[in-house]
């Protein structure tokens, strides 16, 4: 089920990346270095995860009392799967970066 | 500056689709680990409700919550002459169709011994314990009842006292605590019709103990119900197995038995009510 979550994820920071493609491209040209690029995807990454498991315990913990089988939500294995949210998301933002090294600074002035 | 807080701010829509379609899967992920818990939780759900040291139940077997199993109606009393037991309690449970507010409901009749088991274990969040030895009934939220609801099971009404949450058996359908005599009454109930065909179809049977069984005596006891199943030449309570049910005792017991429960079992009333009619010919196939 991770492994999905997981799939989602990397693509979704993956598109995002995509869509910040010009605004890399800028930023290399105008002489950025590697690590605030890499920084700003990673975070961007990390902030949507941590945003989407707030929301899904939220909606969880809203959404599973009224099923018809018993759902169990403990809190440990809620920190759990926020650490491997975080993981995930750290991995998933690989794709982005690796992305984005490709984006060459000349891109922008086309 | 912060770089991704920025860029986050300049398409906010983009980032809030982004976040909803992860959240969905990990609410996807949340609501799939936790159906599995609570499977897990209501399959031991009984087991850890009675919190018994040791079961006893028919030997050779895996029972009660895997197959069936029948143990003598004096079994709990012969297990309070054990040394190092300090308390034993009957266990009947089984699962029957019934028709509430006209419509069919499956529920799963589990017997409390009455006089030292009025339900202290059960947070009601309705009503009260049983305090009757007869024709009260504590059920749960998923059958739909409230307190002071009628229920027609077998032969008589119950009414229904107390309400309690979460008390489903592993199949998802309600439990319904009642005492142990009005569990086995329920469970002996069968339609005129059956009865009788039951009765028909085993003066057939070319089993001679099958014969005997219809005798005299015992049917000027048919009136009275309920009328318990034999035990016969069956003896069930062969191996101990290793399961009871009991009180939890301050100090350890030497034996490996602290307290003891029969699953499924019938008090014996007097030697002479042997066969009920509502039995079918093949269980008498030893």
């Amino acid at each position: 089920m991770f492994t999905v979550a997981g799939g989602v994820i990397a693509v979704t920071v993956f598109n995002m990346t995509l869509a910040k493609v010009p605004s890399i491209a800028l930023l290399k040209l105008i002489g950025a270095p590697d690590r605030v690029i890499v920084g700003m995807i990673v975070q961007s990454a990390l902030i949507l995860g941590v945003c989407a498991f707030v929301a899904s315990v939220i909606v969880s913990h809203l959404l599973f009392p009224h099923f018809p089988r018993t759902v169990v939500l403990l809190p440990s294995d809620h920190a759990q799967f926020f650490v491997v949210t975080v993981l995930i998301c750290l991995a998933a933002s690989w794709a982005g970066i690796h992305r984005a090294f490709q984006v060459r600074a000349r891109e922008v002035l086309a | 500056m912060n770089l991704a807080l920025k860029d986050i701010g300049n398409d906010i829509v983009r980032f809030t689709l982004a976040t909803l379609g992860v959240g969905a899967i990990l609410v996807a992920t949340i609501g799939i680990n936790g159906l599995y818990r609570g499977v897990v939780y209501e399959a031991l759900l009984i087991v850890n409700n009675f919190d018994a040291d040791l079961w006893v139940v028919q030997g050779d077997g895996l029972g009660p919550f895997t197959e069936k199993s029948y143990v003598s109606g004096s079994l709990d009393n012969r297990l309070e002459g054990v040394p190092g037991v300090r308390e034993a309690r009957r266990f009947i449970e089984f699962n029957k169709q019934f028709l509430v507010d006209g419509q069919r409901k499956g529920i799963t009749i589990v017997g409390l011994d009455y006089p030292k088991d009025h339900g202290e274990w059960l947070t009601l969040i309705d009503g009260r314990r049983l305090e009757a030895g007869h024709y009260e009934a504590i059920a749960d939220k998923s059958l739909g009842a409230v307190v002071g609801d009628v229920l027609r099971l077998g032969r008589d009404d119950y009414s229904v006292v107390g309400i309690v949450s979460g008390q489903v058996d592993p199949g998802g359908d309600p439990l319904l605590f009642v005492t142990i005599v009005d569990a086995q009454a329920i469970d002996l109930f069968a339609p005129s019709e059956a009865v009788l065909l039951n009765r028909q179809s085993r003066s057939l049977s070319p089993n001679p103990s099958a014969q005997k069984a219809v005798s005299p005596r015992w049917r000027s006891h048919w009136s009275r119900a309920p009328i318990p199943r034999p035990y016969g030449n069956r003896s069930f309570v062969g191996e101990m197995s290793t399961c009871s049910r009991a009180k939890k005792s301050a100090t350890p017991c030497s034996t490996a038995a602290s307290g003891v429960s029969g699953s499924r079992f019938w008090r014996l009333s007097s030697p002479c009510l042997r066969w009920p009619a509502a039995l079918s010919p093949s269980l008498f196939s030893t």
